[in-house]
């Protein structure tokens, strides 16, 4: 799904070379400052200050212009983040709608999508809370829950129970291993040994470089 | 019966007197003029800075916008969406100011309306025509916030 050649960025990244296959689960690894947020946010196309190959799915990254990279982002991924980023002046309801009203969905369809994604998430009590409201698990769902909503066939975490302490984890986790089983590819930047466990396959990241032969069944 | 030795001075035509008989009303025209122009440059430089520190303040939310998948359009859009509340609630409130001052001066003008309409009109399209430019500036500024800067602010 993802293929990377000779990918570079100034700092902190060095040369990468990389291959993921679609539904696969990786988790990168390594020490802060190694580079692990940086190609996170290179694959999720919000950074662009790189030069090389990258290909999603069959598409050409590197060829497209920063519009055509929105509009693939757009339509493939999802992006959860540590600080869970919710908009803060926005009900639960809201802040899953967001997506949606930036992909060009009718207001019906956002109407159904949310409420169904608020069922999943068993949030339906929660969707006129503000995030302040909740607990930081409770946003962490509804971060997911957001991320997940306009359907991607990407689903990128930046260390996302970074913030949360360990049985709101392990529920983040579990729902990940869900989504995965469910086919949903997933690349998630953690820390935590026991976090990366729930994935298919570590990638270890040292100095901007990705150390090679380590991978986890 | 005019004396023939007496010096003839300050000869002028009749327009020429006209024009000097009203210099002082001039004046005060003029410096009312000068005094509306600076209230609309003080109200223009007012409304840029609230504009540019709402979206200064903002940042981080136009980060994840943007992340969520919002464009530059979309974040244009949204803060002159902003400024054009502002904008259309000072409008209101200085329309009100102006109907109730024009209600209060009508005894004092001759064979002037207490409401000029176009007058009204062009000084609406005037304040909008600056209130978007100072509007413009902070959201155009707000479309070109780098995501990834925005989402590393607390």
């Amino acid at each position: 799904m993802i293929k990377l050649e000779n990918l570079e960025r100034s700092y902190p990244l060095g040369k990468e070379n990389l291959e993921i296959e679609e539904g696969d689960f990786v988790s990168i690894m390594g020490p802060s400052g190694a580079g692990k947020s940086t190609l996170l946010h290179i694959l999720g196309m919000h950074d662009h200050g790189w030069r090389g190959e990258y290909f999603l799915g069959e598409t050409a990254v590197h060829r497209l212009k920063p519009k055509e990279r929105a509009t693939l982002r757009n339509e493939q991924i999802g992006f959860v983040f540590q600080q869970y980023h919710l908009l803060d002046d926005l009900t639960v309801y809201e802040n899953l709608d967001i997506p949606l009203s930036y992909r060009r969905y009718s207001k019906s369809e956002r109407a159904a999508l949310v409420a169904d994604m608020l069922d999943r998430f068993q949030i339906v009590g929660k969707k006129d809370l503000y995030p302040r409201q909740l607990s930081g698990g409770q946003q962490q769902l509804v971060g997911v829950a957001r991320a997940i909503i306009a359907e991607p066939k990407l689903l990128l975490a930046d260390e996302p129970t970074g913030n949360l302490h360990s049985g709101q984890g392990e529920e983040i986790m579990e729902l990940f291993r869900k989504l995965n089983d469910e086919g949903m590819t997933i690349i998630q930047v953690t820390h935590s040994e026991k976090n990366a466990s729930y994935g298919k396959r570590i990638i270890q990241l040292r100095d901007g470089w990705v150390v090679p032969n380590n991978s986890t069944s | 019966m005019l004396d023939r030795n007496q010096a003839v001075t300050e000869i002028a035509t009749m327009e020429e007197n006209i024009y000097d008989s009203l210099a002082s009303r001039r004046l005060t025209m003029t410096l009312l003029g000068v005094f509306a122009g600076l209230a609309l440059a003080l109200a223009s430089i007012g409304l840029y800075g609230v504009m540019a520190l709402i979206v200064a303040q903002r940042t981080r939310e136009l980060g994840i916008r943007f992340a969520l998948g919002a464009n530059r359009a979309d974040v244009l859009r949204l803060v002159l969406g902003q400024g054009a509340v502002l904008v259309g609630l000072g409008l209101a409130a200085g329309l009100l100011g102006a109907f109730i001052a024009s209600r209060a001066l009508r005894s004092v003008l001759y064979n002037v309306a207490s409401l000029d309409t176009a007058a009204m009109t062009g000084a609406m399209l005037a304040l909008s025509l600056v209130a978007f430019v100072a509007c413009f500036l902070p959201a155009w500024r707000a479309s070109l916030v780098d995501p990834i800067e925005a989402l590393r602010m607390e």
